[in-house]
């Protein structure tokens, strides 16, 4: 029997197995007189029990441990020799196999271990704030897993394997690797076992004198970016294939340090760049928005700008020469993002400073638009046309003394006209190019009389491109309604109610480009002094309504020259009417129950109604328009009164409340 | 300990004997209950899913008996059980083991709660 190998029991495990073995001989009955003894290649023979008989039996009890067993027993043939065999290859096969599963509960033992010591490692190196305390956290968490192990992490940088956390300290090239590089390089883990000349590393590479090494690699986006070694110098050990696997998984968890470090950052640089941008937008509704001017007794006007969530071109000015005349200029910088915004606020600027020269050269009033507008391109063009950029903008005056609008429309989405005296809606455009499209600019100026009662809207793309969930553009058609509907409550309510029904069609989600809505009325003009008013109270009951009709009516007539017309009067009646009807309809709710007291107050080609009446505050101005889809009651009395009369106001006066309306003469 | 994964207690029993500690395995809560009475152990090693009556059951029944009062109980759990922490606590538990269980985290866990290997104890005792 060959013995030609070192023992891998020790003394007291090769003492054990003796013990065992007696014990169990001992236990088997009618087995008596029995000689055993116990051989190990490097250590003495143990003789259990008896005395050795003449002819021994041998067996083999562990091959790997290189263990003779000789039994003996007198005689050594017949039955009981037989048996004796058969016995002690059963008590070997068992211990064999007790010996097989002590080994796959050991290595089950250590798979846990290295299993726990993964889950562990993922919890304990979130704590870290850097990565490479995480890293090295990783490594000496891994490295503890087996005694006597050694390793190495090493990350590639600029071009080279820097040593990050484990026992290596000398940066390296991966020809420095020998053998290990190809297949790590390629994505691989290996195992070098019995490293020759060949495969042997160079003598900065820690592993260089040891019997075997193991290396996994360490990889970022499909790259190979590094990778863990792991060696032993001890003789006689070979990496398994569990400890391969560990190996990887402990790779995979740098891999995965790494990514999510990365990711960090970029989340980090993503929250700067928010921030900053956050503060880029207040700068543009500083720089870019300016507020209307008040307080103008023949004007009405406001505006409503939202910038989308990036930093955009949009950009919008006022600009007062006297109560009666205000510029109005709107624009938009093609393009988005900071470097649009930036030449939102020059083009701005260049406005101000053509204005500002045009005005002290002329010292006679304000300059043209066209002047303005010619004026600030020659500023901006040039750059504009370098950076391949335009801008289209729309320069209107509107001057209430002469009754006229001016205006230059460079590309621009153009000016929506709502005449209330004839319900026609128009939009009013230039001909001319934007800015930054030729280098030679020039715009010619248009002209278009006003009327009082007029609504003009200017307003970025953005208003008439929010889309919905479809993809369907709000369009001009529904801007068009809204000013229709909304513009006899005056600019603020109209403004609000086109960001309101623009927002519920793009269905309130984030808006793709910046809004700009500017909304100008020309008031009424009062004229002259009234030629009559008229005064009555009216009992809060419908029996009232048509007394209420025929004083309206008889007070109509009074308007010189015919009165307000077949149209006119008609909306006069409609209006009143809803009013009115109103008024008893919440009397039973506590809003009304005192007298009605109306006021006719006749002029030269209008006429103005007020109701009063006490109660709870009530502003028809509030209630929402109704739902011709049937959906929801109400709404359609307040609805008519809007779309009758041209201007609509409400006010509360102690505990009453007071509307107004006004009715211009149509024919 | 009871366990009703074969395998496991199978590992836990190797572990553990190694390490000195003499083991008795039961499968079910029920036959944990008959052999703690016979063995009259230093700790219990408790799993929270069983068949029948579970690890949580088991181990307010045991806390409700005078004797078994102060007997180290270490709860083996899975990893999502953690939330329960509390619960296992307020049901008596000593201390708590998620699973997969490193066999050192649990010698660990037993020499924490006070429960050494027979010969140590038994030399402590001579000492």
């Amino acid at each position: 029997m060959p013995l030609n190998t070192q023992p891998t029991l020790s003394q007291k495990e090769f003492r054990a197995t003796a013990e065992r073995l007696r014990v169990e001989l001992a236990e088997l009955d009618g087995i008596q007189g029995v000689g055993m003894e116990l051989a190990m290649l490097g250590y003495d023979s143990i003789r259990i029990l008896g005395s050795p008989g003449s002819e021994p039996l041998i067996f083999e009890v562990d091959k790997k441990a290189n263990i003779l067993l000789k039994v003996s027993c007198s005689p050594s043939t017949g039955p009981m020799a037989d048996c004796i065999g058969v016995a002690v290859r059963s008590l070997i096969e068992r211990m064999e196999g007790e010996r097989r599963e002590e080994l796959l509960l050991e290595e089950l033992g250590s798979n846990w271990e290295s299993l726990d010591a993964i889950y562990e490692i993922s919890a304990d190196v979130l704590r870290y704030a850097d990565v490479e305390t995480a890293l090295e956290r990783l490594i000496n968490r891994f490295t503890s897993l087996q005694e006597g192990m050694r390793t190495a992490l090493f990350l590639t940088r600029s071009g080279r394997l820097k040593p990050i956390a484990g026992d290596a300290t000398d940066t390296l090239d991966w020809v420095d690797l020998g053998g290990l590089e190809k297949p790590v390089g390629e994505g691989r883990a290996i195992v070098v076992s019995h490293i020759t000349a060949e495969t042997a590393p160079t003598g900065l590479a820690p592993w260089a004198w040891a019997q075997q090494v193991a290396a996994a690699p360490v990889t970022a986006r499909l790259k190979v970016i590094g990778f863990l070694a792991a060696w032993r110098n001890d003789h006689n050990f070979e990496f398994d294939a569990p400890f391969s696997r560990l190996l990887e998984a402990i790779t995979h968890q740098a891999s995965m340090l790494l990514e999510s470090d990365r990711l960090k950052r970029t989340m980090r640089e993503n929250e700067r760049w928010a921030q900053e941008i956050e503060i880029a937008s207040s700068i543009q509704q500083s720089l870019l928005f300016g507020d209307p001017p008040t307080g103008l007794a023949r004007f009405d006007m406001a505006s409503f700008s939202a910038a989308s969530q990036r930093i955009d071109g949009d950009f919008h000015d006022f600009l007062r020469h006297s109560n009666e005349c205000v510029d109005v200029l709107v624009g938009d910088v093609m393009g988005k993002g900071i470097a649009a915004a930036l030449l939102g606020a020059a083009t701005k600027n260049q406005f101000l400073r053509a204005i500002a020269s045009l005005a002290i050269q002329a010292n006679t009033g304000a300059p043209s638009p066209e002047a303005i507008v010619n004026r600030a391109a020659l500023g901006v063009v040039d750059q504009l046309i370098q950076l391949e950029r335009f801008v289209t903008l729309c320069y209107a005056r509107f001057d209430v003394g002469r009754s006229l609008l001016e205006f230059v429309d460079c590309g621009h989405t153009g000016i929506l006209l709502y005449r209330k005296q004839t319900g026609e809606t128009t939009f009013l455009r230039g001909e001319d190019l934007p800015i930054g499209i030729m280098p030679k600019f020039s715009c010619q100026q248009q002209s278009h009389r006003m009327m009082p009662g007029d609504t003009y809207l200017l307003f970025s793309d953005g208003v008439t491109e929010t889309r919905n969930p479809a993809g369907d553009l709000f369009g001009e058609e529904r801007l068009v309604e809204c000013v229709v509907n909304w513009s006899s409550l005056g600019a603020d309510i109209l403004v609000d109610q086109i960001r309101k029904h623009a927002a519920a069609f793009g269905e309130n989600r984030p808006q793709a480009d910046d809004f700009t809505c500017i909304a100008v009325t020309i008031r009424v003009d009062e004229g002259p002094p009234p030629v009559a008013v008229w005064h009555e109270e009216f009992r809060c009951d419908l029996e009232e309504l048509e007394r209420m009709r025929r004083w309206m009516a008889a007070a109509a007539t009074g308007v010189p020259s015919g009165g307000l017309g077949d149209v006119g009067c008609g909306q006069l009646e409609l209006a009143c009417t809803e009013l009115f009807v109103n008024c008893i309809a919440h009397g039973d709710t506590g809003l009304c129950g005192g007298p009605i007291r109306m006021t006719a107050t006749v002029y030269q080609n209008h006429m103005n109604v007020e109701l009063r009446h006490d109660g709870i505050a009530f502003d028809p101005l509030s209630v929402p328009p109704p739902s011709f889809d049937g959906s929801r009651d109400g709404g359609f009395g307040t609805y008519i009164v809007f779309h009758c009369a041209d201007e609509l106001s409400y006010n509360r006066v102690g505990d009453t409340n007071v509307i107004s309306i006004s009715i211009i003469r149509k024919h | 300990m009871v366990e009703d994964e074969r395998h496991i207690a199978r590992l836990l029993e190797h572990v553990l004997a190694k390490e000195g500690y003499s083991v008795k395995v039961a499968n079910t809560a029920e036959q944990g209950l008959e052999i703690i009475e016979e063995f009259a152990p230093d700790a219990l090693l408790l799993d929270v899913v069983l068949p029948g009556i579970s690890g949580f059951d088991m181990l307010k029944v045991l806390r409700q008996k005078t004797k078994w009062k102060a007997l180290v109980v270490i709860v083996l759990s899975a990893q999502w059980f953690n939330q329960d922490d509390q619960a296992l606590i307020e049901a008596g538990a000593t201390a708590q083991c998620p699973k997969p269980i490193a066999p050192s985290k649990l010698i660990r866990k037993l020499r924490e709660c006070g429960v050494l290997p027979i010969a140590e104890s038994a030399s402590g005792e001579r000492e």
